[in-house]
């Protein structure tokens, strides 16, 4: 008995510690260092209680990342939602053009997002990108350097690069509704959108479940395309969360607003997680 | 729907998606100043593609790049696959008091963006001398990788039956032995994925690399190609920038059209049971 006690103790160990040293302890050390005022490396830490959390609470920079990311996730989940389930039936037909689709809808997401950033500023690069060839959008600083512009083209860019998790989510979902019930819609003269609305969408309930979870996930992990893309610009428009700790914390030195920038967003992302539960609701098939 | 629509939509979609990539694969084949004076032309020039090339490779520091990105990748998987799945296999097949709470804390970390803690990893890494070293880039990696592979590996190894294991066991293995020689082997499938899911994403991984290895020496390409492009330094040379581009993302690519069922399964998998 001890001997198996030795034999999963060392089998555990390895992973718990260095889960328990470099995620676990940063994790409760971040409320901790949110309490204190300090630049970066030096040893000066003055502790000014839950100041921090109302200098940031003010900060009129994080107003517009928490605009941006409320505004993303609103507008990247309905479209994202919305073409993939579209996407998903039109993908239900075995055609060779659905197989090519099915082979290279994910590359946006294998591809590093460091890529996909980078890739789609040359294509709205404004000296060889695509608004110099249709000649519009007329802008003096090109799409990328325009507000609401720059807010447009992230979204797009969010949206390329997320699709294709989602189309292969509601794949799978459609995929999983019984033909039968199909059918007998389909008999009972329940066609087209009709039949998409009353029994499809319904039946998409689980499916439904985890995409805006991982569009909750997407959003709050959004930094490589605001930093490669816009430079979180132009003026802080396209500022994300991750992107103004990275500002705060290393092109500015202000760790312990750092720190307090990713306490909120622990609180977000818990917050979001319990709301996306609630407007989700209850599996319409369990209820009944 | 429309069947016509259908197929109409598809074919919008496959062009926005293949669109970018196509372009930046042959416009890594053309000059600066070709690029920017027609865009989307074809290269003529096949001796241009090779220039862009070697001025990435050489100038633009991503050979070096290149060799960081696989020693920190492989580096990570090397001690991630074994520490995981010897962690996943006990907390499956060997349940104890508390085994629960200790796979609910690894789960846990699935539920946060990893950057959130940026701030105190930052400083831990800097205690132990580890900033700008790919040692501890790789140990950081290992913790930030281990939350997906116990996940996935524990509902592999709880999938296998037991009885396997009394008969490894009845035949004298030791549970060390039992499990290296009989239920390491039969997981097979499932550590390949978790595998090849830990490659794609350990070599493109950005946010991490940028704040805990920056110095010339130990940066990976994600962080490589970033710095190039913001720093402007290579502004003129558009060709060999995307060339650096075609670098970063043709190695994932051809990794992703070997495995790409497995990896679109246990992706799908992944989600519907989380």
């Amino acid at each position: 008995m001890l001997k198996r006690r030795l034999f999963v103790l060392a089998y555990l160990s390895p992973a718990v510690l260095l889960y328990g040293l470099f995620v676990g302890v940063p994790l409760i050390q971040t409320f901790y260092y949110s309490m204190f005022r300090w630049k970066g490396l030096s040893k000066k830490m003055t502790f000014v209680g839950p100041k921090n959390l109302v200098t940031v609470a003010q900060d009129e920079v994080m107003h517009k990342a928490a605009i941006n990311q409320l505004l993303l996730l609103v507008c990247g989940g309905l479209l994202l939602i919305g073409f993939s389930v579209a996407i998903a039936h039109a993908l239900a037909q075995p055609t060779k053009l659905a197989r090519t689709v099915q082979t290279v809808m994910l590359f946006p997401q294998v591809v590093s997002i460091v890529v996909v950033g980078i890739m789609w500023s040359f294509l709205f690069n404004p000296s060889f990108g695509i608004s110099r060839t249709l000649g519009w959008p007329k802008l003096d600083n090109g799409v990328l350097g325009t507000a609401g512009w720059a807010n447009a083209a992230v979204l797009l860019v969010f949206c390329w690069h997320a699709i294709g998790f989602y189309v292969m989510l509601f794949g799978a979902g459609i995929k999983n509704i019984d033909g039968e019930v199909l059918e007998a819609a389909e008999l009972d003269g329940s066609g087209g959108w009709h039949r998409f609305q009353k029994i499809t969408w319904p039946l998409l309930w689980s499916v439904k479940k985890v995409a805006v979870v991982y569009v909750v996930a997407n959003v709050m992990g959004m930094f490589a395309i605001a930093k490669l893309l816009t430079k979180m610009g132009p003026d802080n428009s396209t500022q994300s969360l991750l992107t103004l700790v990275y500002q705060r914390g290393w092109d500015e030195s202000q760790m312990g607003q750092a720190a307090t920038l990713a306490v909120y967003g622990f609180i977000v992302a818990m917050a979001l997680g319990g709301i996306a539960t609630l407007v989700i609701g209850r599996n319409p098939e369990k209820s009944r | 729907m429309n069947r016509f629509l259908g197929q109409l939509l598809l074919l919008i979609f496959l062009i926005s998606i293949v669109g970018p990539f196509i372009w930046v694969l042959y416009t890594s084949f053309k000059s600066g100043a070709n690029i920017l004076a027609s865009p989307w032309s074809l290269p003529t020039d096949v001796n241009q593609g090779f220039k862009n090339f070697s001025v990435a490779w050489g100038e633009g520091g991503f050979a070096k790049n290149f060799v960081n990105s696989l020693i920190v990748t492989v580096g990570t998987l090397v001690v991630l696959i074994p520490v995981g799945s010897m962690a996943a296999y006990v907390l499956a097949k060997y349940p104890f008091r508390g085994s629960k709470f200790i796979l609910g804390g690894f789960m846990g970390g699935l539920m946060f963006p990893n950057f959130l803690v940026i701030v105190p990893l930052f400083l831990l890494v800097d205690k132990l001398g580890l900033l700008n070293s790919k040692i501890g880039l790789i140990l950081v990696y290992v913790a930030y990788s281990l939350a997906f592979t116990v996940f996935v590996l524990h509902g592999f190894f709880q999938a296998l039956p037991g009885e396997l294991m009394e008969a490894a066991r009845l035949d004298g293995c030791s549970d060390n032995a039992t499990f290296w020689k009989v239920m390491l082997p039969l997981a097979k499938p499932g550590v390949l994925v978790v595998a090849i899911f830990n490659l794609i994403g350990l070599w493109n991984e950005y946010p991490l690399a940028l704040v805990l290895a920056n110095t010339p020496d130990f940066t990976t390409l994600p962080v490589g190609v970033a710095n190039l492009t913001e720093n402007q330094q290579y502004a003129g040379d558009w060709g060999a920038l995307f060339a650096g581009i075609v670098i970063v993302m043709v190695p994932v690519m051809i990794v992703y059209l070997i495995f790409r069922e497995q990896i679109q399964k246990t992706m799908l998998a992944g989600a519907l049971k989380g």
